[in-house]
């Protein structure tokens, strides 16, 4: 940085540094101020927005909670529940066959799986629960109640209200026109979702306005067991008195499509008897209408960006979040990150709603629903910073959390444009102040620097060679007398330098002489003579002609020598390239002699690994017919004993054979007798009965002998028959027998014949084994000559290739020795030489 | 078997047959009760009578006493030729005793089973001679008068002479 840049920075610095600490600590103290102002008046406002949602919900709540308290003490409810008790209990009786009853289930469960299905997908993703199921539950009283106000209902799904009475003569239908008129119109005064009648004794759901799927069930094992509605009724009718309002939280409610429900249930008493309760689902879209104020944030003070809320003990909004109703589709999008599962998101997509599913586990939520109230800043469901006032929400049993909040960007952004401002008003008032004060800096500067610019202005022509140029300053101050001394200086150096150019002029002229001079002997010209001068340079000069003169001389001499080596180097390559000629053919030759023997060794060696192979094959030949010679003598031994059990087994089947001969004609006999003993006692059989009376014992004595010989006759007739098919048989296994025998006696003589063609091939075989033997005996003695010939051919081969080697290495020396004769004589030749003595 | 279609009702005729032999005569079963036959003798050569039909073989000696030998199932088939090891068995007793070639021995007849369809009756059993009839073991087994039965077996001769 120069000296003029240098002045003007400090001179800006002094000047500006006041100016900018100034604005800065203004700055610093109005937007502090100002900030603490706007931030005060958003949390008061926060403050009231929620003070008023909790008042108004709880307006809402005990109101609501008065009005049907007043109304279970009226003679209307208590004089239709009474009827409907009444009517309820006939519809058992009244209800008809069991296959009426199968009718009517089998057109609910249509209903059921089709109707309230179809618009339980619409509401829901997913797969409804098993309805068929709740159907088959159903015992008489609610399948005939449900079949006539549900099914029976020509009104479409959602406007079953609209029915006074069903078409059926029956009592409950009766009562049902008097009073569902009365109930119809409280519901849709009151802004109900449905009113409720509930018998204290039997636990069911006598009565209901909109006719939903619990209408006409018990709470023992109904749909609405389990619900929330369950619960309220039961507290309602197991409470102690005083404590007459039960209300319950929200919750997922099957006969209303899984949507949010919250019910209030009060006892109701007649003569000091509690005979049940009346019950009413309370519409969720009054409480999200207050608390999202009707969708006009800005009008109560909430800005672009705030909210309020009810959140339950469970963490999960029990209203619907701004931001869904504002953008749905951005809210969606932020949901899973917002800590919803995926299931939550598409119930939140399919109803429209973030009530249960939203959570909002934050600081002042835990700090409301443990009964605190207060405003601070924190991080709220979405994960973005807001201020936010919070308080408890205790009404009817419920702990609930009421937040207000806004979103701090939008709390702080007046004080971030105050900021914006004071920065815009800083920063011009500081460029011109910078504009200012620089240009009088610079005005300095430039006067001061103008008597200095002129001394490095000459010092700087000199230096490119103007030795004319000088400085002539006239400041009138301490720069005019510096200016001088360097002109005076400038003067006597220049002088100097002119006398001492001149001398070097004349020096130059000698040694270009030389120099010339020294360029014609370096081209080769050896005659070359250079100028002797009276100077230093001409003693020089003469010896370098002496020098030129000596060196003519020996190049003559070496040239008349290179020749003569010439001619001798020419006769000698012409003798060695023929000797060459004759190794290489040489070469070849044992080359091929040597690939000949090695493919007749190898061939050899082959016939060799042949013979011994087939000298094995033949041993082995050898060694297996004499071990199937064993065999087959073995074999003809055991067929010829064979042949003599076979004998021995004809001898006794023949004599088996004889032996039933005999039998046969013992039976024969048998059967004589048999038969005379039959005729025998035919006769007198016959006797005793042409004897009458007096022969009766003899005829039973006569017909049993009878009987016997029957029996004997049979015995003997089945032994008979199986001694002739032993016979039969005997034949027939003697004859296989001695076919046996033949083939057997053929066996052996077959097994004899090949014992004698084993022999010869074995003495056959013996004789092949010896011949081979000596075959392999003559290979390997070949081979082994053989490989002694190709050993002697290797040495040969290599001696002639050492031969050949070496004439090449000579062929290369007489190359180069006659290069080098011939390159002598051509450098030599290049010199213009003296004539020579 | 040369016959006409007639019918035996079962239980028409039913009555007791215990006591009594089956006894085979080529074709045909006879029933006997044990009081009608008097007397089982192996066969042995009759004398022929001269133009006696085919089913009178002849007479025959029984203790001194001659009685005709009838084939009754010659009777009911013409080609019908005796077995070699065939018996007599004698009906009745006296000058009444007529023999009938049986070809095995009498068995006793203990079913009692009454053929539920129509027989076919052989002309020699017909117009009553043949009381009652049965199937057993796939042939017919008939209940006769057997004095019925001889009269008209032996009504050829009558008519000779």
């Amino acid at each position: 940085m120069n000296i003029r840049k240098k002045l003007i920075l400090g001179g800006a610095l002094v000047g500006l540094l006041p100016i900018v600490v100034a604005t800065v600590t203004l700055g610093v103290s109005a937007y502090s101020s100002a900030k603490n102002s706007l931030a005060a008046e958003s949390e008061a406002k926060l403050t009231v927005v929620r003070e008023n949602k909790k008042a108004q919900i709880e307006d809402y709540f005990t109101r609501l909670a008065g009005e049907v308290s007043a109304l279970a003490e009226t003679q209307a409810v208590i004089g239709a529940l009474k009827d409907f008790k009444t009517a309820h209990r006939q519809i058992a009786a009244e209800s008809g066959s069991q296959a009426r009853l199968e009718e009517m289930r089998a057109a609910l469960i249509k209903y059921y799986t089709s109707d309230f299905v179809g618009e339980f997908k619409k509401r829901n993703p997913g797969d409804a629960p098993d309805m068929a199921a709740y159907v088959n539950g159903l015992d008489p009283v609610a399948l005939t109640m449900q079949y006539q106000y549900i099914v029976q209902n020509s009104n479409p799904l959602g406007q079953k209200d609209k029915l006074d009475a069903a078409g059926d003569p029956s009592t409950y239908s009766k009562a049902h026109g008097v009073h569902h008129p009365g109930f119809h119109a409280l519901q849709q005064k009151l802004g109900l979702y449905d009113v409720f009648l509930v018998d204290g004794e039997s636990n069911r759901i006598v009565y209901t306005v909109f006719k939903e799927l619990d209408f006409g069930t018990t709470f023992d094992s109904g749909i609405a067991a389990k619900s929330k509605l369950g619960e309220v009724v039961a507290r309602a009718l197991n409470a102690p008195e005083g404590q007459t309002v039960a209300m319950s939280d929200y919750d997922i409610y099957l006969p209303s499509y899984y949507d949010q429900a919250s019910f209030l249930a009060v006892p109701v008493f007649e003569g000091g008897r509690r005979i049940g309760v009346l019950a009413v689902q309370i519409p969720i879209d009054k409480v999200t209408a207050v608390l999202t104020s009707g969708k006009k944030w800005r009008d109560v003070g909430l800005g672009a960006t705030g909210e309020s809320y009810l959140v339950g003990p469970d963490f999960l909004m029990r209203t619907d979040s701004r931001y869904l109703i504002e953008n749905k589709a951005s809210y969606l999008q932020g949901f899973a990150g917002w800590g919803g599962t995926p299931q939550q998101l598409q119930i939140a997509q399919k109803k429209n709603t973030s009530i249960g599913l939203q959570k909002v586990d934050t600081e002042p939520v835990r700090a409301a629903l443990a009964g605190q109230t207060g405003l601070k800043t924190y991080k709220d469901y979405r994960g973005i910073d807001v201020v936010g006032a919070y308080a408890p929400f205790n009404v009817l049993g419920l702990n609930w959390a009421l937040v207000a909040e806004t979103d701090a960007a939008e709390v702080l952004a007046p004080v971030t444009d105050l900021a914006r401002q004071f920065l815009v008003i800083g920063v011009g008032l500081a460029l011109v102040l910078l504009a200012a004060t620089a240009g009088a800096v610079v005005w300095f500067v430039r006067k001061f620097m103008r008597p200095v610019n002129a001394l490095q202005d000459t010092v700087q022509k000199v230096s490119r060679g103007d030795y004319t140029a000088r400085a002539r300053v006239q400041s009138g101050d301490e720069l005019e007398t510096l200016g001088s001394a360097l002109d005076n200086l400038l003067d006597d150096r220049i002088a100097a330098l002119a006398k001492a150019q001149e001398e070097n002029e004349k020096l130059n002229d000698s040694v270009i002489q030389l120099l010339q001079t020294v360029a014609s002997l370096s081209q080769r010209d050896l005659t070359a003579r250079a100028p002797v001068t009276e100077d230093i340079i001409g003693t020089v000069a003469d010896s370098v002609n002496q020098l030129s003169d000596e060196t003519g001389r020996v190049l003559n001499e070496v040239t008349r020598i290179a020749r003569i080596v010439d001619h001798a180097s020419q006769r000698v390559k012409g003798q060695s390239d023929a000797v060459n000629t004759m190794a290489e053919n040489e070469r070849k030759s044992v080359g091929r002699m040597q690939e000949q023997l090695e493919y007749a060794t190898r061939t050899m060696s082959q016939v060799a690994q042949l013979a011994a192979n087939t000298n094995t094959a033949a041993a082995d030949a050898a060694v297996t017919t004499k071990t199937a010679l064993q065999t087959v003598e073995k074999t003809v031994r055991g067929m010829t004993g064979i042949r003599d059990t076979i004998s021995e087994m004809e001898k006794r089947i023949k004599r088996l054979g004889e032996r039933s001969q005999e039998i046969s004609s013992i039976v024969g006999l048998i059967n004589t007798i048999s038969e005379r003993t039959h005729v025998l006692a035919l006769n007198a059989a016959m006797q005793a009965a042409t004897a009458g009376e007096a022969g009766r014992g003899f005829a039973v004595v006569a017909e049993e002998v009878q009987r016997l010989a029957e029996n004997a006759r049979g015995a003997a007739m089945d032994i008979s028959n199986l001694i002739q098919n032993v016979q039969i048989e005997t034949n027939d296994a003697v004859l296989t027998v001695n076919r046996i025998i033949d083939l057997v006696v053929q066996g052996s003589e077959t097994a004899l014949t090949s014992g004698e063609q084993m022999r010869l091939t074995q003495e056959t075989t013996g004789r092949l084994v010896e011949l081979v033997n000596q075959i392999a005996q003559q290979a390997e003695n070949q081979t082994r000559t053989a490989e002694e010939l190709q050993r002697g051919m290797t040495d040969i081969s290599n001696s002639t290739q050492q031969t050949a080697d070496q004439l090449q290495a000579q062929s290369q020396v007489t190359e180069t020795l006659l290069t080098s004769a011939r390159r002598l004589v051509q450098s030599v030749s290049v010199f213009k030489l003296p004539k020579a003595a | 078997m040369q016959g006409t279609e007639g019918a035996v009702t079962p239980n028409a005729a039913a009555r007791s047959i215990a006591r009594r032999q089956a006894v085979r005569c080529g074709s045909v079963g006879l029933l006997v009760t044990l009081g009608e036959a008097t007397e089982l003798m192996e066969a042995q050569p009759p004398a022929r009578l001269p133009g006696s039909p085919p089913w009178l073989l002849g007479l025959a000696n029984l203790h001194g006493h001659l009685v005709p030998v009838f084939d009754v199932a010659r009777a009911v088939d013409e080609t019908r030729t005796v077995p070699a090891r065939a018996h007599y068995l004698v009906i009745g007793r006296g000058d009444r005793a007529v023999a009938i070639v049986i070809d095995a021995l009498p068995r006793r007849w203990e079913e009692n089973t009454p053929v539920s369809a129509d027989v076919p009756l052989p002309e020699a059993f017909a117009d009553g001679v043949a009381r009652n009839a049965y199937v057993h073991d796939g042939v017919a087994w008939f209940d006769v008068d057997f004095p019925r039965l001889f009269e008209r077996l032996s009504a050829p001769l009558h008519a000779d002479a």
